[in-house]
């Protein structure tokens, strides 16, 4: 979206440093996390033959008679998966808007030229007011949705609006920050002329940097809702009945066939969802044009009905808006279409065992309060309490889990800058950026366009899978150790890593590269010695970018039991109840995101800047 | 009299872009700025416009002086006074229509800009449809701006002007981009609607050939300052000649 540097500012010694710094730091990740244990025997039995073999019926034998049928039980759990991405976005997704835009100081009084726009005084009061939104975007994205929902329904009983509300909250956050980057980087031409022909600066920011940043928006928010997608199916790992559910199920009992099926449910449906995305942008990238013009001999009033009548209009953009409006209302009201579904809210039992949610959440505040000052009543306990936390576990938890982000985003970055040229539609083709490369063979077009085909699928479905659900299972493969988390954020990232540097360099002006070809160099020379050294910058931009999302992955995953803040949370939740140290964790955790999200806007801006 | 520019000067940093330049301009009146690149047309334009404010010297934009005003009277003013900018500042992914109705912003409110996005009248269409089609490409209407041509994109913006219903237009380099035979076309309008609505017309332009066809004063301009202000008839060759010669300083800051 920003313009490409116009010369790389990272010279060649300088690209070859970087990158054996990756490598050592690598190793110094390895040495952190210690060694990788050698797999439990006869753990993986079955796993993988049952890929091949998935299973449409019950591979329980002891099922109850009245039970549902697998095939409908996992498709009512997709449904469910989606309902609650649905109903998350509609929440995410207003919030957003309304704190990306006031994050964005587009709309403020400005000057044009050296004339104020409006009341300047305004500026000093609205200033404020875009930092404390913005910091209170940065707070909602840094805890995981994951432990939002943990902390939800402690707090608030189990009930699927909680975790929805929980998803809602980071998503919010996140296409906050978004939105205002987008609306950020449109130009202002048509905005300063609209206020020099008397426009309002509030009337000109609706007028035209809002349709202009249109496009973008739409295609985010379909991407934010793949996101939602995956992790509404994760919220089944802490219990919600979603196809995550299943998944445990059916790991836990060791039934791989009906595992197999459930993955690749999920793997379709956000395939599909993916698809849809990138028809959009493609359709939205497309200019209309007018095809038929209407006999325009007729009054006015008739004349310019025929003209809307037949106006080139993108369908596709309508329906699918439509459609997720539908949808939305759908998942809201499932009653409308005489459903019958799981209520969002449960209706309050008469029984008196169970706790009213008033009285819940007083009993969990007051369990959230450090164990001393509980007891004492004096805040200054507080200190030395989180000290000894610090030291007997945060310590070595946090260490544990910047090396866990750390080592996934390096393998992900060396493998899919090893693949990508096999991925790029500019060179991996018979006729590498469209030059002719020797007579024309029939075999060599086919061979050379499934290689891209396939390289760019295998982007795509590593990066469908949520990194929670590639931990649990690597975790019951390969055994406990830090050595599965770090592949399975690697495996989702190589994924994303590729397909957003394979944009990178179709961006690239191709002329250098094609130049080279022309003076007889390969294609991998083409790649290492002009595409490599133009996006150098964008690429480590991207990396930052991705190893920020790293961290805050690798705290949630630790849940599935290596040493770090994730398992601590999980411990403090599950054994002991100490939501108070929970608590210490969870604010650990968010200053850890907190701290990465500040680096890596730092590194990346530093990059930005060549 | 419309537009008052009294030994009006204005620097960028150190560049004198506009050196003590004297202008009257009578409403109604047509007139062409002339000058070859970096003369200080935008910048004497902008200042027209009020987007910019002269370093010295006195203006007055149809009987107002904008240096006085508070930042809601430069706002009404602003609307009695129409600029098409060389860049058009059109918005390229919405309707035609949207970017004419976006000239009238100045004069409602932002409710009523609300209900225009979501809904505009059957008169603001009507209104819009005369003027495009005055402008020659109403059957654009309802096109996606960006659909269009360059030359067409400049009669989007020419409607938008016109639509402000302004008192005053300002066009800048409004033909740099399309071919000769659209050029003429595009000035010949331009110069039209000022005789018929009566508006006050000032374009700058690089071709001197139509600014003597159909303006009935020229103006020159040569590093900031006035060279001539006068009728075509009375404009010699020497003039013109003078007017886009190449100084030995020329060649240099062009490296
Ligand atoms: N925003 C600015 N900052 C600094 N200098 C400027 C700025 N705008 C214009 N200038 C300088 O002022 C002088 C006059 O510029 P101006 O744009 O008014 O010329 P012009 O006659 O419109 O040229 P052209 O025909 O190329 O559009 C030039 O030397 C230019 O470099
Ligand atoms: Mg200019």
């Amino acid at each position: 979206m920003t313009k490409l540097p116009s010369r790389p500012l990272i010279k060649g010694h300088g690209r070859k440093w970087i990158v054996l710094a990756l490598l050592v730091l690598f190793f110094g990740c390895r040495y952190i996390l210690g060694p990788m244990p050698p797999s439990p025997p006869s753990s993986e039995e079955g796993f993988w033959g049952a890929a091949l073999n998935p299973t449409l019926t019950d591979q329980s034998q002891s099922l109850p008679e009245d039970a549902m049928p697998f095939a409908e039980r996992i498709l009512k759990e997709m449904a469910t998966t989606l309902r609650y991405a649905f109903i998350a976005m509609s929440m995410a997704v207003p919030a957003g808007l309304l704190l990306g835009f006031l994050a964005s100081s587009k709309w403020w009084p400005s000057m044009i030229g050296d004339v104020s726009a409006g009341n300047k005084a305004a500026r000093y009061l609205l200033r404020p007011i875009q930092i404390s939104v913005r910091l209170f975007t940065t707070l909602m994205r840094s805890i995981h949705e994951l432990i939002w929902a943990i902390l939800f329904l402690a707090a608030l009983g189990h009930e699927p609006i909680t975790a929805c509300v929980a998803l809602a909250l980071p998503f919010a956050g996140t296409l906050a920050k978004v939105f205002s980057e987008i609306i950020d980087e449109q130009s202002v031409h048509a905005r300063d002329h609209l206020i020099t022909s008397g426009a309002g600066p509030l009337q000109a920011f609706l007028t035209s940097l809002i349709p202009q940043s249109f496009p973008d928006i739409a295609t985010y928010t379909v991407y934010r809702f793949e996101c939602a997608l995956r992790s509404s199916a994760v919220l089944g790992f802490i219990g919600i009945e979603t196809i995550g559910l299943s998944i445990t199920r059916s790991f836990e009992n060791h039934f791989y066939n009906e595992l197999w099926t459930e993955l690749y449910l999920l793997l379709a449906v956000i395939l599909l969802v993916d698809a849809l995305g990138a028809m959009l942008r493609k359709r939205l990238n497309r200019i209309p044009k007018r095809t038929a013009v209407p006999d325009l001999s007729r009054s006015t009033r008739e004349n310019i009905k025929q003209l809307k009548r037949t106006a080139p209009r993108s369908v596709m953009a309508r329906v699918l808006l439509w459609s997720s409006i539908v949808l939305v209302i759908v998942s809201w009201f499932p009653s409308m279409i005489n459903v019958s579904t799981q209520p969002l809210v449960k209706a309050s039992s008469s029984n008196t065992m169970q706790l009213s949610k008033s009285e819940r959440l007083s009993h969990f505040l007051t369990k959230m309060t450090p164990a001393p000052v509980r007891e004492s009543g004096a805040w200054n306990d507080t200190i030395p309490w989180a000290n000894e936390l610090w030291h007997e576990n945060g310590k070595t938890a946090v260490i544990n889990t910047i090396a866990m982000a750390t080592a996934a985003i390096i393998i992900s970055a060396f493998a899919a800058w090893l693949l990508l040229p096999w991925a790029s539609r500019a060179l991996a083709s018979a006729k590498p950026l469209g030059l002719f490369g020797g007579s024309d063979n029939p075999l060599r077009n086919i061979i050379w366009q499934s290689v891209g085909l396939l390289t760019r699928f295998l982007f795509v479905i590593s990066r469908a899978i949520p990194e929670y659900i590639y931990a649990y299972l690597l975790i019951g493969l390969l055994g406990v150790s830090a050595w599965p988390l770090v592949l399975a954020l690697a495996l989702h990232n190589f994924g994303i890593l590729g397909r957003l540097w394979g944009e990178v360099i179709e961006n690239q002006p191709a002329e250098a590269p094609r130049q080279l070809l022309r003076s007889g160099s390969g294609r991998l020379q083409c790649y290492f010695s002009s595409f490599v050294p133009a996006s150098f910058n964008r690429f480590l931009m991207y990396l930052f970018y991705r190893w920020e999302t790293c961290v805050r992955e690798a705290t949630v995953l630790g849940m599935l039991g290596f040493a770090s803040l994730g398992l601590h949370i999980q411990l403090s939740r599950n054994f002991s109840r100490a939501y108070d140290e929970m608590l210490f964790y969870v604010l650990l955790g968010s200053a850890v995101i907190f701290i990465g999200d500040l680096i890596s806007v730092y590194l990346r801006r530093g990059l930005a800047k060549a | 009299m419309s537009l008052q520019l009294s030994q009006i000067t204005h620097h960028f940093g150190s560049t004198e872009a506009v050196d003590c330049v004297s202008l009257d301009v009578k409403s109604g009146e047509q007139v062409a700025l002339i000058g070859p690149s970096g003369c200080g047309k935008t910048t004497l334009l902008r200042i027209m416009g009020t987007q910019l404010l002269p370093s010295t010297g006195d203006i007055s934009l149809i009987g107002r002086t904008p240096t006085t005003l508070s930042a809601r009277e430069i706002k009404q003013l602003r609307t009695r006074i129409a600029m098409i900018p060389q860049h058009l500042g059109l918005v390229s992914n919405i309707s035609v229509l949207r970017n004419v109705l976006n000239g009238g912003l100045g004069k409602i409110n932002l409710l009523q800009t609300a209900r225009q996005i979501i809904h505009p009248t059957r008169q603001e269409i009507t209104r819009v449809y005369e003027l495009l089609k005055r402008t020659g490409i109403s059957e654009k209407i309802y096109d996606r701006t960006d659909s269009l041509s360059g030359g067409q994109q400049q009669r989007v913006a020419v409607a938008r002007a016109l639509y402000q219903q302004p008192s005053i237009l300002l066009a800048d380099e409004p033909v740099s981009s399309i071919d000769p035979a659209r050029a003429r076309d595009t000035i010949q309008m331009l110069t039209q609607l000022s005789k018929e609505e009566g508006i006050t017309l000032v374009v700058s332009l690089h071709n001197l050939e139509l600014a003597r066809e159909f303006f009935p004063r020229l103006v020159g301009l040569r590093y900031g300052s006035t060279a001539f202000d006068c009728s075509p008839e009375a404009l010699s060759n020497d003039d013109c000649q003078a007017l886009f010669k190449m100084d030995s300083q020329d060649l240099v800051q062009h490296d």
